[in-house]
């Protein structure tokens, strides 16, 4: 299924502050939209709020000003279950893959959507018999179908964030949010998972919002870049529209 | 002070405190060197092993092996939650935590022997009391490695499965349980080679087994047999040790 073009807004992000409690001011009002389809990118230098943004998004990190809407719904007030609700919604992927290495790729990817099926036997540690059809679609669908029984410990670190991806995908999100998702991934790797997270866009419709740190990628592969310094937009546009002007600028470090 | 001079200072004062220790302990090499033949008399009455009694001792054998078991299991499943409270990283409150660690080292500090005696007033001399002994003591050293690893586990997968929406419980029983196994699994292995140690001990103070029996034959001066029960005991801790080594490795 081929989306034509950004559909409706799915992340909306309004003022949002963030204040530490020894007195650093990591964002200072940000502004984003994301709509369904839409590849957006966030680039900047160490230090520049990227990671406070997408934390502050689900909570993680409590923002100290502003207000996030996903699906139209505001996360700022909830908690508990509403909380969980809005979490479910977006899929989330770091750095690290975070597997449990010992278990098997298929059982990683099927742990994806427990928070759609609460019951006694899954609390005790048995997968979702229904999921486990789904997750091998999802296997397949990060092109990993063939390693389903192996131990997840065992695949290499682009294989392992592909596997985190498919359990991102169990979850059935609308929206994605992936935190420097390639960092410390070779080149090789870093580009197919751009490419699979471009394509879930794209094919799947799905709203996708990346921190990273190389702008030869963000270029490559978004729909919109959003440059972020010492925790302000300063650029929000399409990949042509950024110069190399401005790309110096946001890695340049603060005195310059 | 100088380094120069506080060196030879805390020298001198470690020998002193040596030497405190052989007044204290009342000890004389003199008589162990005169008594050595002593020694030898035994040993020579002790050999050749009696064999003879050897199918009696299977059922003291088995007591002794089974207290350690006992012990060992309900170890395990008492040590669990205590070290799930005593773990920083994800205990629910300062005050469960500071209880946990209290538990934690109130059973190991308070020794196994301590335990059976307060168990005997209870239950009565025998097996049991022995192995309920076991069990407590174990709590202590268990629940502190398991809460060690516990707080050494990569949260990762912790903060992931959270963030799909996953409960606490499924969060703990597909995150936290699969990282953990395996290292808890070798723990309570190396707690059971302890408790089949401590078992022989609790066996002379009353709880059965090849310690009762030894204490026995000892008593009865049937120093043949308790060179038997000697090799039996060997073979059995040299057993456990190699075989729960092994399997530790199969499952590194």
């Amino acid at each position: 299924m081929v989306h034509p073009g950004p559909g409706a807004p799915r992340l909306i992000v309004r003022q949002l502050a963030k204040r530490y409690p020894n007195g650093r001011v990591a964002l200072k009002g940000v502004d984003l939209t994301v709509r369904d389809g839409e590849l957006v990118v966030i680039l900047g230098s160490n230090g520049c709020g990227k990671s406070t943004l997408l934390r502050s998004i689900v909570r993680l990190i409590e923002p100290t000003e502003g207000q996030v809407l996903i699906d139209g719904c505001a996360v700022g007030g909830l908690d508990g279950e509403g909380l969980r609700r809005v979490r479910m919604a977006c899929g989330m992927i770091f750095q690290h893959a975070n597997l449990v290495g010992r278990r098997n790729v298929l059982a990683n990817v099927a742990t994806g959507s427990l928070g759609r099926h609460r019951s006694f036997a899954t609390a005790m540690g048995l997968l979702p018999r229904a999921e486990l059809d789904a997750a091998k679609g999802f296997l397949q669908e990060v092109g990993l179908v063939d390693f389903a029984q192996q131990r997840a410990g065992t695949l290499s670190g682009g294989q392992q964030q592909r596997v985190a991806i498919a359990r991102a995908l169990a979850q059935r999100p609308r929206l994605l949010l992936a935190d420097e998702p390639v960092a410390s991934l070779d080149p090789e790797s870093a580009r197919e998972i751009m490419a699979l997270l471009r394509r879930l866009a794209t094919e799947d419709g799905l709203a996708v919002l990346t921190v990273l740190h190389q702008p030869d990628l963000a270029l490559a592969y978004a729909d919109r870049v959003i440059g972020l310094k010492e925790g302000e937009v300063v650029f929000d546009g399409t990949p042509d529209g950024i110069s190399a002007a401005m790309v110096d600028l946001l890695y340049q470090r603060h005195a310059a | 002070m100088r380094r120069s001079t506080l060196l030879p200072l805390i020298l001198l004062l470690g020998i002193g405190l040596f030497g405190q220790s052989l007044w204290v302990i009342d000890a004389r090499l003199s008589e162990l060197i005169t008594g050595v033949h002593g020694m030898a008399d035994i040993l020579s009455r002790a050999s050749p092993p009696d064999f003879s009694s050897l199918p009696d001792i299977v059922w003291p054998t088995l007591e002794t092996l089974d207290i350690a078991l006992f012990g060992t299991v309900c170890g395990v499943i008492m040590a669990i939650p205590f070290a799930v409270l005593a773990a920083r990283n994800v205990t629910p409150s300062k005050a469960l935590y500071y209880f946990a660690r209290s538990v934690i080292a109130l059973t190991r500090a308070v020794p196994d022997l301590i335990w059976a005696l307060l168990f005997v007033t209870a239950v009565g001399l025998g097996p049991f009391p022995g192995a309920l002994a076991l069990s407590v003591h174990s709590i202590g050293m268990l629940g502190r490695l398991f809460a060690e690893r516990i707080e050494d586990m990569d949260m990762g997968a912790v903060e992931a499965l959270t963030l799909t929406g996953a409960g606490r419980a499924q969060v703990f029983t597909h995150a936290v349980v699969p990282a953990l196994a395996p290292s808890l699994l070798g723990i309570a292995l190396y707690r059971f080679d302890e408790n089949l140690r401590s078992s022989l001990v609790l066996g002379f103070v009353g709880a059965g087994g090849l310690g009762f029996r030894m204490l026995t034959a000892m008593n009865l001066f049937q120093y043949r047999e308790v060179s038997m029960l000697l090799i039996v005991t060997f073979l059995l801790v040299v057993g456990a040790e190699q075989i729960s080594s092994a399997l530790r490795k199969l499952m590194a």
